[in-house]
């Protein structure tokens, strides 16, 4: 079963995920920072600068609502840029796949590995920001333990799309409509700076289509403890479509780099 | 000996265009096997073929008996392959290329980090151990793909133009390497267009155009089938000159491009003596090589 879905996945793939680590370990300088300052500087601006004119939103303070938003919204942006961007390069300018596939690992392998290698950074983006809003007290649930584990299966789901998209993308400007047209709409009306019922009702409905609705949906229900009554329904949504979007990924690259 | 690699009724296509058309093929263990062309002519999809990375459209084609279409895994980890194109790492330093593509066959950590050290010594590159890649000239990201393509010990070494772009130095360095290889038992293919690297190098080799073979055999038996063993190239003739060539050459085999005149003969003094009263402006006497013979049959228009 998981063969036909997923074909040829290995083990390997971990040896792909190695390679990204040891890359990312010469970024170590770069890339240590900004995952802390990033989110310090949403939670001082929008939080409590804008949020200071802003009504409480279900209960909460302005800068408590966004706070898991913005947990949320980086198990999109880290698997997005690496497995999007740094894919295309790999896969286009670098050729780091063709060498890759030379040896015993199959595309799919490779596909995997930088599907694991977006879940790690999303996790490790995802810890950074935690840290942040533990620190200004806005995790309200011991339940926020459980976020790593949204994490991972946002992240695979994240991964698998951007995936997807460039292997269908003639050259590497055509991820500028990925950030324009699929990431930034969800990133402002994925229910995470407001909540989605301001939203006219054919635009709630169209956000059940969001990836990142239901991430942010889960993700605040644990960081809040506050558990929203679809919780389990958007956790089986992420895998669902997660599930098929990895599948996906995997025959359009495998389409794209063998013939 | 026996077969390590053969290839029945292979054939390639990319929808209409045919681009390895059922050739049949069986390589030696141990041998070093050479595939001649043309750019475009086939070379490097049947290379590309052996490695995995093309599907075979029909025919079949096995490593060690193992079907590439079926265990594509398997095949690969019998080979080593150096691509065509640079294709290192170029976010990793030298020796960081070398134990990053051992993991990628499951080497254990000790027999990658010792093979890595041997490695860069016999290819000269171990004063670059902690140099990124892209401040490797040329010759050494050559020297280095060739040392990638040793990492997981293979059976069979791939190499796809393996000196192209390569100085003569650097060439000459390649090509004592790649002998060492073929002493320690190791079966090699490689692609090229460079005759006099196929002539040297070569137990055996074919010559491809328009993804056919078109002639096969042992690089000194392939010169033989040219008659004479010897040319006289005339350079600069035009029409007037070519007139009062013709009486004296006519007797041999003699071939025209542009403004040259090819003289194939055993017994070239003769006619060099009587060509000295016209007072030529270049004449040049050379042994026939596979050059000659592969112009002879793929013709002098230029390819692509």
């Amino acid at each position: 079963m998981i063969n036909i879905l997923f074909p040829n996945v290995s083990g390997r793939a971990f040896s792909v995920l190695l390679r990204h680590r040891d890359v990312f370990k010469k970024m170590l300088k770069t890339q240590l920072i900004p995952p802390f300052l990033d989110p310090l500087f949403y939670l001082l601006g929008m939080g409590y600068g804008l949020g200071a004119m802003i009504r409480d939103i279900e209960g909460y303070s302005y800068v408590e609502f966004i706070a898991p938003a913005l947990v949320a919204s980086a198990m999109m942006t880290a698997p997005s840029y690496e497995c999007g961007i740094g894919g295309y390069v790999r896969l286009y300018y670098q050729k780091t796949w063709d060498a890759m596939i030379a040896t015993p690992l199959s595309i799919e392998d490779v596909v995997t590995g930088e599907i694991l290698y977006g879940i790690s950074r999303a996790l490790l983006q995802t810890t950074a920001i935690l840290i942040v809003i533990v620190l200004f007290g806005l995790v309200k649930s011991p339940l926020a333990i459980f976020v790593p584990f949204v994490c991972v299966l946002g992240g695979a789901m994240f991964g698998s799309i951007a995936l997807s998209y460039i292997s269908r993308i003639p050259n590497i400007n055509y991820i500028d409509y990925y950030f324009t047209l699929v990431m930034t709409p969800m990133f402002i009306f994925a229910g995470t700076f407001f909540p989605v019922t301001q939203l006219p009702e054919w635009a709630q409905k169209a956000a059940f289509f969001m990836p990142l609705y239901h991430v942010v949906l889960v993700t605040r229900s644990f960081v809040t403890g506050d558990i929203h009554p679809d919780l389990w329904q958007s956790i089986v949504w992420i895998i669902i479509v997660g599930a098929f979007f990895f599948g996906l990924s995997l025959r359009l690259i495998r389409s794209r780099v063998m013939h | 000996m026996s077969a390590i690699i053969v290839g029945e009724k292979l054939t390639k296509k990319y929808n209409r265009l045919v681009a390895v058309d059922s050739v049949d093929f069986s390589i030696e263990e141990g041998e070093l096997f050479g595939f001649l062309g043309p750019n475009g002519a086939g070379k490097t999809t049947i290379m590309k073929m052996i490695y995995c990375f093309v599907y075979v459209t029909s025919g079949k084609l096995t490593v060690k008996g193992i079907d590439v279409m079926e265990n594509p895994r398997k095949v690969k980890e019998l080979l080593g392959v150096v691509p065509q194109e640079d294709n290192i790492d170029p976010d990793l330093t030298t020796y960081e290329n070398l134990i990053t593509y051992s993991r990628y066959y499951g080497i254990p950590k000790k027999v990658a980090q010792r093979r890595a050290g041997e490695l860069l010594e016999l290819f000269s590159l171990d004063m670059k151990n902690t140099t990124p890649v892209e401040h490797l000239s040329g010759g050494m990201k050559r020297r280095l793909i060739l040392a990638r393509g040793l990492i997981n010990d293979p059976q069979v070494l791939i190499l796809d133009e393996p000196t192209t772009g390569l100085d003569p130095q650097a060439r000459h360095l390649v090509w004592q390497k790649l002998r060492e290889l073929k002493r320690r038992g190791i079966t090699i293919l490689l692609t090229t267009h460079y005759m006099d690297e196929a002539s040297y190098l070569c137990d055996r080799l074919v010559m491809i155009d328009h993804g056919e073979f078109i002639a096969e055999g042992a690089p000194g038996k392939l010169v033989s089938q040219i008659p004479g063993k010897m040319v006289v190239e005339l350079q600069e003739i035009d029409e007037a000159l070519f007139e009062k060539i013709e009486p004296i050459v006519g007797g041999n085999t003699y071939e025209r491009y542009g403004d040259s005149v090819y003289i194939f003969t055993d017994q070239p003094k003769p006619i060099i003596e009587e060509l000295s009263e016209l007072n030529l402006p270049r004449v040049i006497e050379r042994y026939t090589d596979l050059e000659d013979l592969f112009l002879k049959l793929t013709g002098r228009s230029l390819r692509e």
